[in-house]
């Protein structure tokens, strides 16, 4: 796969993850360049990119989040409803829930909901056990409830 | 379980397309880089592989003249490459190797 086209199919995703742990979007555009400097200089197989990607920008985010921003982005900032759904929960509060998640729930949360990853894609990408990864996401569910009980 | 299906009506917000020319000429140029590297590193150790035995020859012919069998391969090697770097590297290979071969005195 031509860098082009990785760029293409995954940059934006990408941006939006690194968003979540940066809170920075210069910071995520920074990051996102290393990534990309790097997958050019490198000869990995990327037939099957998703893991390593992601696993690469978490890498890449985590390195340059040290440089913590004055004002923190928000989730609704970054991540958006989708405009044909229905909601039960009213969009801004649940993103709003989300930003109370600690950053390994809200990560847990983020990567199996909106990028779709299996729990075992998402131990792969943060670096810890089958069981830790579902029970960050069975934690952060009790949580958002917790939160946006009325 | 409405949290987790409100969950999955969730997307990015965000477009990654404003910095595309950005990050794609940083990716370009690191790719140019890590080629002329390797470059760099072909030609050296084709240098070394050839410049080292033909000393050794050299260094043990007693008129110290440079083999005309040798001279004739270098020029044959050298005008079949097609890499403009490595054939100029060796051509300046090759000269100081006849240089230092017909100049008394330089072992």
């Amino acid at each position: 796969m031509d860098l082009e086209t990785l760029y293409r199919d995954w940059a934006s995703r990408l941006l939006g993850y690194m968003m979540t742990i940066t809170r920075d979007r210069h910071l995520a555009e920074d990051a996102l360049q290393n990534l990309f400097v790097k997958l050019a200089a490198s000869r990995v197989d990327l037939r099957s990119p998703g893991v390593y990607l992601f696993r690469a920008a978490r890498n890449e985010a985590l390195t340059l989040s040290k440089k913590r921003p004055a004002q923190p982005l928000r989730a609704d900032e970054i991540i958006a409803p989708d405009a044909s759904a229905t909601f039960e929960v009213d969009p801004p509060r649940l993103l709003s829930a989300l930003d109370q998640l600690p950053a390994e729930q809200a990560e847990a949360v983020i990567l199996h909901v909106i990028e779709n990853l299996t729990f075992k894609e998402l131990a792969e990408v943060t670096g810890c056990s089958l069981d830790t990864a579902a029970s960050r996401y069975r934690y952060a569910l009790e949580k958002l409830q917790e939160i946006l009980r009325p | 379980m409405t949290v987790e299906m409100d969950l999955h009506s969730l997307r990015w917000g965000v477009s990654a397309d404003g910095v595309q020319a950005r990050v794609m000429e940083a990716a370009r140029r690191a790719a140019i880089e890590k080629k002329r590297w390797r470059r760099t590193w072909i030609a050296a150790a084709a240098i070394l592989a050839i410049c080292l035995p033909m000393n050794m020859v050299i260094n043990q012919s007693p008129s110290a003249r440079p083999d005309p069998v040798f001279e004739q391969a270098a020029d044959e090697i050298s005008s079949r490459l097609e890499d403009r770097d490595l054939k100029v590297s060796l051509q300046v290979a090759f000269s100081v190797q006849r240089l230092s071969a017909s100049t008394p005195g330089v072992p």
